[in-house]
């Protein structure tokens, strides 16, 4: 028996998924990712490379089967319509991934009449003219600039009105006000409803989202707001000056060190948990003066992707 | 109801989107339309003067009154022919020939009323030479033997026609199945590299999210390379007539309609190459391996009759193997629609396999 198709009804739930996951071979992917948002909310997916984040991205946008684990995308099972979500979702991959011997214009009008857009020239024209391409219409993709190209393909993933926006690190390669700029415009459709799940490296990115999920070798280690993440991480961080302390004693005397991120003139410590007694020695044994610092978003995700004895940041 | 939220109306708007997508893409690249356009000209007048190639076979079918069992007997004894037909009108001989039933007819005129002496024409089948010229050697042979018996009474007048190519020009020999192979390896290459090139250029991801599906996607992928290989066909054909005086005697609508499906065919094979390939290197050498296969088995080097029989039904496998027939019979012995319909269903047959294989292999492969 067919499934029947699903109605556009608007979901008050966009995203509501548990435990999917995905294996390649014998790679595991992604394992038990579970999320619930609500109309409106941006979910940040953070972590080191290939910790899963373009991996739920893809099964989202339905080019990817789960294997297992089950969800609902705008109120329709994940799994039993991709067609139907593939024409809803806005996906923005993370490479360039818009025809460059096309015009922008001409890429934008492919995009709308193949999501069947009711009017392709007037939504195009909409979409130039509030991502401040319209000078650009009729310039060859290929010919843009980064930050440019990177706009021309947030507004053709917006091209079929989407009620859920899936970012892969749009903001990749961009300089900070294009950067800002493309937040700006997130920010303004997460006021208007959209839902948005972003993958990003860049954490200040990820402090503007509602949510964020920490993704580590295809496992989420930690969920929820920034600052819940950063209290769970159990990050301490201890500040001390560079002078007197080398990379090579620092790895090799200081235990429980989950991260040690250099700077000018001092650098940060990052213990998971508390600070064994033994690193506390060595840095008095040296006379090094150390002073508490609050940990940041960075501190708590470093934590959780070191899950190896020591990580130089 | 909205035309707009009918599913026929807007997968057939999605399959024409993406046809403009590529034709847009191929009119901004200059370096293939140059490929496409110029190079198989080229390579047509290149290997058209350059190649020389020989050959042997024979089939006869005996146009006579009487069925003298003497000559038959001498030409079967010879091992050298295989007599199909004996007793038929000239009429019915030469008809044979065309449909390539036989490669040489033997047509005994009644003796002479006044002198008594017999006349013979031998008609050979020159649209294929590399079989006809060493089957006229062997015949010619055979009667110097048979001049040399002492018992042989000289009463006995023998004419040969070379039929479909009486100058053996070179050039005809070679370029009716050639203009196939040009277009052959076209549009195997753009099938096979159109969306493994997409896929590298990242824009095939995108592409997968919407809800262009499978069938949409090779069809619309293939539209343009369609239009451009009937008018790379027609060039190639036209530079044949022109530059070598081909004849294209026969039934050249049928031709059409067959250039139409062996295009077709050629590119869904691509295509389907293309959808499995991981990189643009698979892909060239995935092309490779259907074409070369073509080009050795399809009658178009070697005489698709003297092949072993699982390599000719191997060479059925291949479209170029109709085209060869088809070309030589419509471009010189002037084959009528029938001829060219009975091969553009075996040519139809493998373009739809060629096409569910290609959507089938599709599914949503990802970078």
């Amino acid at each position: 028996m067919n499934t029947p198709e699903p109605t556009d009804a608007d979901a008050a739930v966009p995203v509501d998924i548990s435990g999917l996951g995905k294996n390649f071979g014998a790679k595991v992917a992604l394992a038990d990712f579970s999320l619930r948002l609500d109309r409106g909310q941006i979910y940040g997916a953070v972590g080191a490379n290939g910790g899963g984040k373009t991996t739920a991205l893809r099964i989202l946008a339905g080019l990817l089967p789960a294997d297992a684990g089950w969800g609902r995308v705008l109120g329709v099972d994940l799994r039993a319509h991709p067609d139907w979500l593939r024409a809803r979702v806005g996906y923005m991959t993370q490479h360039h991934s818009l025809y460059r011997d096309l015009t922008v214009e001409e890429n934008l009008l492919a995009r709308a009449r193949v999501y069947s857009v009711a009017d392709p020239r007037r939504r195009v024209a909409r979409l130039l003219d509030e991502y401040g391409l319209e000078r650009f219409a009729r310039e060859r993709v290929g010919r843009l600039s980064g930050g440019w190209m990177r706009r021309a393909q947030f507004a053709a993933a917006l091209v079929p009105s989407p009620r859920l926006l899936l970012l892969d690190e749009p903001t990749a390669g961009l300089d900070l006000p294009t950067s800002q700029q493309l937040w700006a415009s997130v920010a303004e459709l997460a006021a208007a409803g959209v839902t948005m799940l972003v993958s990003t490296h860049d954490l200040s990115e990820a402090n503007r989202c509602d949510v964020i999920g920490v993704f580590v070798e295809g496992e989420i280690v930690a969920d929820g707001a920034v600052e819940d993440v950063i209290r769970r991480s159990a990050a301490v961080v201890v500040r001390v000056p560079t002078a007197g302390l080398d990379s090579a004693s620092a790895r090799a005397n200081l235990p429980g060190v989950a991260v040690v991120r250099w700077g000018a003139r001092q650098c940060d410590l990052v213990f998971r948990g508390e600070i064994p007694t033994a690193a506390l020695r060595w840095l008095q044994d040296r006379n090094l003066s150390s002073q508490a610092a609050d940990p940041t978003l960075e501190d708590a995700v470093s934590v959780f992707v070191s899950r190896r004895p020591l990580v130089a940041a | 109801m909205n035309p707009l939220n009918c599913r026929w109306h807007q997968s057939v708007v999605r399959t024409l989107t993406l046809a403009w997508l590529e034709s847009l893409a191929i009119r901004r690249d200059p370096v293939i339309l140059v490929m496409i356009l110029i190079v198989p000209a080229l390579q047509v007048a290149l290997f058209g003067y350059a190649l020389r190639p020989l050959g042997s076979a024979a089939s006869v079918v005996l146009a006579r009154a009487d069925k003298d069992p003497g000559a038959l007997q001498l030409l079967e004894k010879s091992g050298d022919f295989r007599v199909v037909a004996d007793g038929l009108s000239e009429e019915e001989a030469l008809a044979r020939l065309r449909r390539q039933e036989a490669l040489v007819a033997i047509v005994v005129h009644p003796p002479s009323a006044s002198t008594g002496a017999v006349a013979i024409t031998v008609y050979a089948d020159d649209s294929d030479p590399v079989r006809s010229n060493p089957a006229l050697s062997k015949l010619e042979s055979l009667y110097w033997r048979q001049v040399a018996d002492p018992d042989f009474v000289p009463q006995t007048e023998v004419r040969v026609e070379r039929l479909y190519n009486p100058q053996s020009r070179n050039e005809w020999i070679l370029t009716p199945a050639l203009s196939g192979v040009v277009v052959m390896i076209s549009m195997l290459m753009l099938g096979a590299l159109s969306i493994v090139r997409e896929r590298e250029r990242g824009t095939w991801e995108a592409m997968l999210s919407t809800p262009v599906n499978a069938l949409e996607a090779i069809v619309g992928k293939a539209l343009p390379y369609q239009l451009l290989g009937c008018a790379q066909a027609t060039l190639v054909i036209g530079c044949c007539r022109v530059l070598f005086g081909l004849p294209l005697r026969g039934d050249m609508p049928a031709f059409g309609l067959f250039l139409v499906m062996f295009i077709f065919a050629h590119l869904m094979i691509g295509l389907t190459i293309s959808a499995a390939a991981g990189s643009q290197l698979q892909a060239v050498q995935g092309s490779v391996l259907i074409y070369l296969p073509s080009m050795l088995l399809s009658g178009f080097l070697f005489p698709f009759v003297n092949m072993p029989w699982w390599a000719q039904r191997l060479g059925a496998l291949f479209p170029l193997t109709y085209y060869t027939e088809v070309a030589r019979g419509v471009m010189l012995r002037g084959q009528d629609a029938a001829f060219v319909h009975a091969r553009t269903l075996p040519v139809a047959a493998i373009a739809a396999s060629a096409l569910l294989a290609a959507v089938m292999v599709f599914r949503r492969r990802l970078p």
